[in-house]
Parts: C-alpha cells; structure tokens; sequence
C-alpha cells in the first residue's frame, strides 16, 4: 500500500513540475493555460488519491474524493472563463497560430 | 429573470441531497449533527428557490443514461491520462514541438447541459482548450495541430451524442 501512495505522489508531483515547467517555456497565453490546467486535473488529483488511501476509507477519504470531483469541474471552468477573456480581448497569441475553420466539413452525425 | 415557483418535490428533492452532501462531510450520526444539517440543507434550499433547474433543464435520469455517463467518465479519464503524457512529452522535449492553432467547429448536441460537458471535457484534456462556445459553434485553442485535428472529430463527442439520442428516445 505505502508503495502504492509513494508512486501517486510521485506522479502528482511530476504532473505539477511538467505544469509548471510548460507555463515558464510555453509562448502565449493560451499555450500556458494548457500546461497549468494538466497540472490541477492530474497532478492535484493523483496527489490527493494518494491522501484518500493515506487516511484509509471512511471519514477523510469521503472528503477528499469530493474535492477531485470538484476540482474537475470547477478547473476547466476557470481555464475557459481565462481563455475566453483572453480571446475575446484579442491577446497577443504566439507567431505562427493557425486559424483552422471546420465548420463546413461534414459533422459525425449528418 | 422570470421568477420560477418550484414544486414542493423539487424543493425537498434538493433538501435531501444537500443533507445527504452534509453527511458525507460530518461523517458522524450524532443527534446534534442531524438536527443542524436538517437546518442548514433547508435554510440553504429555501435561499435558493429560484435557481432550481425547471423540467426542461434537469437531464432525465434513468439507469441506461446513469451507465452511459459512467462510461463517458471512465472514457474521459483515459482520453485525459494519455493526453497528459502527450503534452508532458511536448513540455520537456528539447526543442519544444508546438504548432498552437485555433480550431473552429460546429456540434450536432443540441441541450446547453451536453454542450457544456462537452466544453469543459476538451478543456479537460490537456492540449485542448474550449475558448469559445457560441449556440454550436466551438472554438477551441490546441497546442499541436494533430490535436486540433483530433477534436473536431472526437470520440468522445459521439459518445455524448449517443447519450442525448437515448435521452431523447426514452
């Protein structure tokens, strides 16, 4: 078990340190957002399943498994609210962003 | 905003979940307990009459959609690991391989409930961005063009699609 919780935080914390390493390299606003929300879906949520078997199952493990649930809804929440704002003040995007139009292409279901 | 008079089912349907929300959190049956969770999950469920989803709104609830977004979840969990490793590859690769591109796309869902689970999965998963949802036009932001190219036809979007077919139907 301990192995088990040792291999979790190990890769919540690396899932963290490849997020934090993409929001220092990564050129625009939208590039960075990608590498910080990874870090709070996987990273946080690794991190506290390792907590969740650390306390054992009852009480604290309850709590803990609500806050990944609501991590994973709010996150992506807050990344589009960013990335919405961003867009729609036209921020600066890094040179070289395509502007890719499908919406005449024929959808999946049609 | 058109004031709603909620049923009376709804408001205890909604005072049962938050009191059971309450006890997931106290974890304990002492008396004390039950009777402030009682309070507090009416008092929080009275203040908030008139954000109660109407009929229209609440997603229909039966054992084949309760699977299927199962499913979808499980689904999304792997789609979210593997895009993890993509991008972590992108990150810390030498000579960092991007081609960050804007993707535009309509959707086939048609209930605000399925577009927005669809929204905030692709945020979800990393590499793909929503940035803009307006009626069924998608704009998503991606970090590599294959990804971009990826998201227009997702799986998981089908899925999703599948799922508000069988809503639809029962």
């Amino acid at each position: 078990m301990t192995v088990v919780i040792i291999l979790l935080l190990a890769g919540g914390i690396f899932f963290f340190l490849v997020g934090v390493a993409g929001l220092l390299r990564l050129p625009d606003v939208f590039c960075r957002m990608h590498a910080t929300t990874k870090c709070d879906t996987l990273g946080a949520g690794l991190l506290l399943l390792a907590l969740a078997l650390y306390a054992g199952f009852p009480s604290a493990a309850v709590k803990l498994l609500l806050l990944i649930v609501l991590i994973w809804i709010a996150n992506p929440t807050a990344a589009h609210v960013i990335a919405r704002a961003a867009y729609l003040q036209k921020d600066k995007t890094a040179p070289g962003t395509l502007v890719l139009d499908r919406r005449g292409e024929v959808r999946a279901h049609d | 905003m058109v004031k709603r008079t909620p049923s009376g089912t709804v408001f205890w349907g909604t005072a049962a979940a938050l009191f059971l929300f309450w006890l997931l959190l106290t974890w304990r049956l002492h008396w004390q307990h039950l009777v402030v969770g009682a309070l507090c999950s009416l008092a929080v469920a009275a203040f908030n009459r008139e954000l109660f989803l109407s009929k229209k709104e609440r997603p229909l609830f039966t054992l084949r959609t309760a699977w299927g977004f199962g499913v979808y979840l499980l689904r999304l969990i792997i789609a979210v690991f593997q895009a993890n490793w993509e991008v972590a590859k992108i990150v810390l690769s030498r000579r960092l391989d991007i081609s960050p591109c804007f993707v535009k796309f309509r959707t086939d869902l048609c209930k605000p409930l399925y577009r927005v689970i669809l929204g905030n999965s692709i945020t979800l998963t990393p590499g793909t961005l929503t940035v803009e949802i307006k009626d069924d036009l998608y704009v998503v932001h991606a970090l590599t063009q294959t990804g971009a190219d990826e998201v227009a036809t997702w799986e998981l979007a089908k899925h999703l699609h599948a799922l508000e077919e069988t809503e639809n139907a029962s």
